[in-house]
């Protein structure tokens, strides 16, 4: 068995991956990082000097950093469970090929995708306006509305539940094709156990869909941490800067010209979605030998 | 009898949550045939009267022919080409697992997170003589998009057995017919799902087209709907057109496809 | 089914391959000087450009804000006078601007003609771009005042392509006459005319606050009212902190004020431009605090208003202009230089330059234009621009800075949780810092 990996696992099957990934990101990304130790902005593109960890520190006492850095952890954590386990139910909806739940829902819940961010944030400023569609629906149910993205309390909620209502039906999707992958026998197996669905979810359907997990998690994690469009075009970081997150202050330092800050502020987001990342992955690998 | 209620309600159920999705997509639909000062306040009311005329504008205005040809090659060669290398590495990373290989795959992790690095690109692009042309764009976003769909494919690729494999292998099948001939089949669900949000994904981008394009010519559909933001007053109706137009081709692509996300796994059930 | 449809994909991004294919033969191979003519360009290409023998390709990239409609038929009917000529227009989303500008000049990658602003072609480095001289035929026409504002250390990198252009008062002349409210020209005067307004339940002033930069216009109206330009210079020099000068925080507290009694439209915050000129062009708000561009807006809603312009209501009588530092640029190693300057000319002739200023509502550039002004701004002509009676709005005074930081702290104002004079206190935190990392002298 050993001896024949290397013949039917050739190598060269990563070489057209591994060369357009290198060349064309992996290069000119790490290239890039080296910007951050620099006094890089476009008044000397070329004629920049090293500065060693000017730039960090620069970073580090930022006054709005503390702000930011809450908003788009509030962020994460909020999209990233919100997106799954709504996600996940409606996966569990979609893969039930009877009547109103399977290609109406595929189609229906992956539409927002098709959308550009632009229009999006239009339409929700719209919608979510003081006087708008919501609060006419809301005071039919004679609950008093407000201003849902201009309030400073609760602007990043607001951003946050617009952000699901985009990407539910991309993760729902990704966990279609991990249900999918789920072989038919093992769902008949337990429904002649006589096991009730909650349980069956929990303990079968979910162990054996452990890949599609961690693949959403990790998806929706960065995504969270890496947040901008949704901010930048509903908000804009206010009122004031109360929605301010790190890409939209890496976003002002470039927009200063101060590249080299902003590449050092990429760098440290960098870092920390890493870190996060590689907890994650361990944790759940734990999980799935458990089940193994 | 209990079964068909249970049924019903579920369905209403799924109706009324498909609301949330559908109400404001149809606000975007209504208002390309609304007049401007209609479409303006972004209601959820009928025009007062139906008008073509925002279509028509929009065709006569902006070349839309030729950002869809634009958007059609972009989406459809960088993501079948990025399903087959992608594919193809992860079957080989998976399977093997050994430390040379699991630093291989984690080099493509780290392009999830990895931020793109604007400047340094273009000079690469530049030296390689790509800059400006189609090749180049197809090339980046394949790029980009490889770490995402390694991550999906060597997620997915435990899912089949490898006893699978050493059959083949007995069969008198090499490398290239084992991953062409069982293992692709197989991924169907993830290749189906992975190449519809990457095609949508480069479908709905403008960015990179901004930057490494020399000429308005090489732009695709998002690009258009800049041309009816004015000086600050946007006209809604021809945005709104303009943005039904867009969707449509890639509507039509997953609606073909969304199926074979479902089905596609009865297959490898029974094989494994 | 599988295969089928697959097989139908692949035969239409064939299709599109080629389609594509075919579209760059016939464009002229302009990224390789001169071998235009080694391509073999098809026979009927240049049968369709009799007079240079072959196709001019022109890049023009402006900010999608600035691809107004009469800057479209400009070039269209440029195209049409020239044959063999084409302008390819590229109309950058906003948020993108800034940015891509400073990235193609920094990889060399610039267009032929960029729309640029004085500030930006500071950053980027003047010497990108080809200097203007008396060799440009257009340059003895051009009135010198509207060229200073352009010029980077006595010498001119573009034609002039903004104008002076007021900031200040936008009212419904209607309204006032049929209310018999006078056009108010002090903060308590306002206050009254808002009170007439109000009761008859018309939104006195409409404030736009989800756009910052709508907010910002009462303060770079009214500062110069109270405050001289060397103040500034001594702010941009260090000399003086933004705290030193009280009258700025009170031009920002009557901001405040003016919200907080009411006499604006009660979701103001979640306001936008565009709501703003809605409620002037139906005449449901009386007032606007805005710029001259904001008429032509407005009157394409509907052009039977009369919106006027007044001095911002502050406390003198002094109207604030801005300096326009618009400019069309040629990117100095563009290959096709000449080409563009011929544009350029082209443009700067009076029939064409009437069109494309009269759009923007604001004043001759070139001494042979004979613009015909509408009445509300032969008004202000008269009034102002010609006595003098007018100073430099503050945003043009610091150019190079970027306040979004400071637009950002009004808006929270607005929201109650600060202070006018907090939110002078944090400007100075950001304008400080700002000003050492661009290396201004004096930090």
């Amino acid at each position: 068995m050993l001896k024949n990996k290397k013949k039917i696992y050739p190598l060269y099957f990563v070489l057209p991956a591994l060369i357009i990934y290198f060349i064309f990101f992996i290069l000119p990304s790490l290239s890039g990082m080296f910007y951050a130790f620099t006094d890089w902005n476009s008044r000397s593109i070329h004629t920049y000097q090293f500065v060693g960890i000017e730039n960090f520190k620069k970073i580090f006492s930022d006054p709005n950093l503390k702000l930011a850095l809450w908003n788009t952890f509030f962020f994460a954590v909020v999209t990233v469970v919100l997106k799954n386990v709504v996600g996940l139910a409606l996966a569990l909806l979609a893969s039930n090929n009877s009547m109103l739940s399977g290609g109406y829902m595929r189609g229906i819940f992956y539409l927002p995708n098709f959308l550009n961010m632009v229009i999006i944030g239009v339409m929700f400023t719209a919608i979510l306006y003081p006087t708008g569609p919501l609060n006419a629906l809301l005071s039919v149910f004679g609950i008093q509305g407000m201003d849902w993205l201009n309030n400073r309390k609760v602007a990043m909620g607001s951003v946050c539940l617009v952000e699901v209502w985009r990407t539910a039906g991309f993760h729902m999707i990704i966990y279609l094709a991990a249900l999918k992958s789920i072989p038919a026998d093992y769902f008949e197996a337990a429904k002649v156990d006589g096991a009730g669905y909650f349980q069956r979810l929990r303990h079968i359907i979910l162990p054996l869909i452990t890949q599609g997990i961690t693949i959403n998690l990790i998806f929706a994690i960065i995504n969270g941490l890496k947040v901008f469009d949704q901010v930048y075009i509903l908000t804009n970081g206010g009122p004031g800067n109360a929605t301010q997150v790190v890409s939209t202050m890496i976003y002002k330092m470039f927009g200063n010209g101060l590249w080299g800050v902003g590449t050092a502020y990429n760098l440290v987001l960098t870092v920390l979605i890493l870190l996060i990342c590689i907890g994650v992955i361990v944790l759940l690998k734990r999980k799935e030998v458990d089940y193994n | 009898m209990k079964k068909t209620v249970k049924a019903g309600v579920l369905n209403l159920c799924i109706f009324l949550l498909s609301l949330l999705i559908l109400v404001p997509v149809c606000i975007v639909v209504l208002n390309s045939f609304k007049t401007q000062g209609e479409a303006a306040s972004f209601t959820l009311s009928l025009p007062t009267k139906w008008i073509m005329d925002n279509y028509r504008e929009v065709f006569a205005t902006s070349d839309i022919w030729g950002s869809m040809r634009n958007g059609i090659v972009y989406s459809g060669f960088s993501s079948v080409g990025v399903m087959m290398v992608s594919a193809m590495a992860a079957f080989v990373l998976s399977r093997r697992r050994t430390g040379g290989c699991n630093k291989f795959y984690y080099l493509f992790m780290a392009g999830l997170v990895l931020p793109m690095s604007i400047i340094p690109t273009i000079m690469t692009t530049k030296q390689l003589h790509l800059y400006g042309t189609y090749l180049n764009l197809i090339l980046l976003y394949i790029a980009f998009n490889i770490p995402f769909c390694v991550f999906m494919y060597y997620g997915f690729m435990e899912t089949i057995p490898s006893s699978l494999d050493e059959a083949t292998l007995i069969d008198g099948g090499g490398a290239v017919s084992l991953f062409f001939r069982v293992i692709l089949p197989l991924l169907k669900p993830v290749t189906v799902t992975s190449v519809l949000i990457i095609a949508t994904g480069i479908w709905n981008d403008f960015y990179y087209q901004l930057y490494f394009t020399r000429s308005s010519d090489m732009w695709a559909m998002p690009m258009t709907v800049y041309n009816y933001f004015g000086q600050y007053s946007r006209s809604w109706n021809l945005v709104c057109a303009d943005i039904v137009i867009a969707v449509v081709p890639i509507l039509i692509v997953f609606i073909l496809f969304q199926k074979q996300i479902v089905d596609g796994m009865t297959v490898g059930a029974v094989k494994g | 089914m599988w295969k089928k449809t697959f097989a139908a994909a692949l035969a239409v991004m064939m299709a599109a391959g080629m389609m594509t294919g075919c579209g760059k033969a016939q464009a002229p191979a302009e990224n390789e000087a001169g071998s235009a003519e080694v391509t073999a360009a098809p026979q009927e290409e240049k049968e369709a450009a009799p007079e240079s023998g072959e196709e001019v390709t022109l890049s023009f990239m402006l900010p999608q804000t600035h691809y107004k409609d009469f800057v479209k038929e400009l070039t269209a009917q440029f195209e049409e006078e020239n044959p063999g000529y084409k302008i390819d227009v590229q109309a950058i989303p906003d948020n993108q601007w800034i940015d891509l500008v400073k990235t193609k000049v920094a990889v060399e990658e610039t267009p032929d003609i960029i729309r640029i602003d004085k500030s930006l072609m500071l950053e980027v480095g003047e010497d990108n771009f080809l200097e203007m001289t008396e060799e440009q035929p257009w340059y003895s026409r051009a009135i010198e005042s509207q060229m200073e504002p352009k010029m980077i250390d006595g010498k001119l990198y573009g034609m002039p392509a903004s104008g002076d252009t007021a900031v200040g008062l936008l009212y419904n002349k209607k309204l006032f006459d049929e209310n018999n409210v006078k056009v108010p020209s002090n903060t308590a005067e306002l206050y009254e005319a808002c009170e007439v307004f109000k009761e008859k339940g018309i939104t006195p002033v409409y404030a736009s606050d989800k756009d910052t930069w709508t907010t910002q216009v009462w303060f770079t109206g009214a500062a110069p009212q109270v405050v001289p330009e060397e103040t500034f210079a001594k702010l941009m020099s260090g000399e003086l902190k933004w705290t030193d000068v009280p009258e700025f925080e009170d031009v920002i507290a009557k901001m405040g004020e003016l919200r907080e009694k009411g006499y604006t439209n009660a979701d103001f915050m979640a306001a936008t431009y565009d709501s703003a000129q809605a409620a002037m062009a139906n005449g449901e708000a009386a007032m606007y605090v805005s710029g001259q561009f904001a008429i032509g807006d407005i009157q394409k809603i509907n052009p039977d208003v009369d919106i006027r312009m007044a001095v911002l209501p502050y406390e003198k009588d002094i109207l604030a202009v801005s300096k326009g530092p618009g400019q069309f640029s040629i990117f100095k190693n563009s290959k096709n230089a000449k080409a563009a300057e011929k544009f350029l000319d082209w443009m700067s002739q009076p029939e064409h330059m009437d069109i494309f200023l009269a759009g923007w509502g604001e004043y001759p550039l070139f001494k042979d234009q004979k613009m015909e002004l509408p009445a509300w701004q032969q008004e202000l002509n008269d009034g102002y621009m010609t006595t003098g009676n007018t100073a430099v709005e503050t945003n043009s005074l610091l150019t190079g800075i970027d306040l979004n930081d400071f637009w950002s702290y009004q808006q929270e104002m607005l929201t109650g949780s600060i202070t006018a004079k907090e939110v002078m206190e944090k400007w100075d935190v950001s304008f400080a810092d700002q000003a050492k990392a661009k290396g201004m002298e004096g930090f």
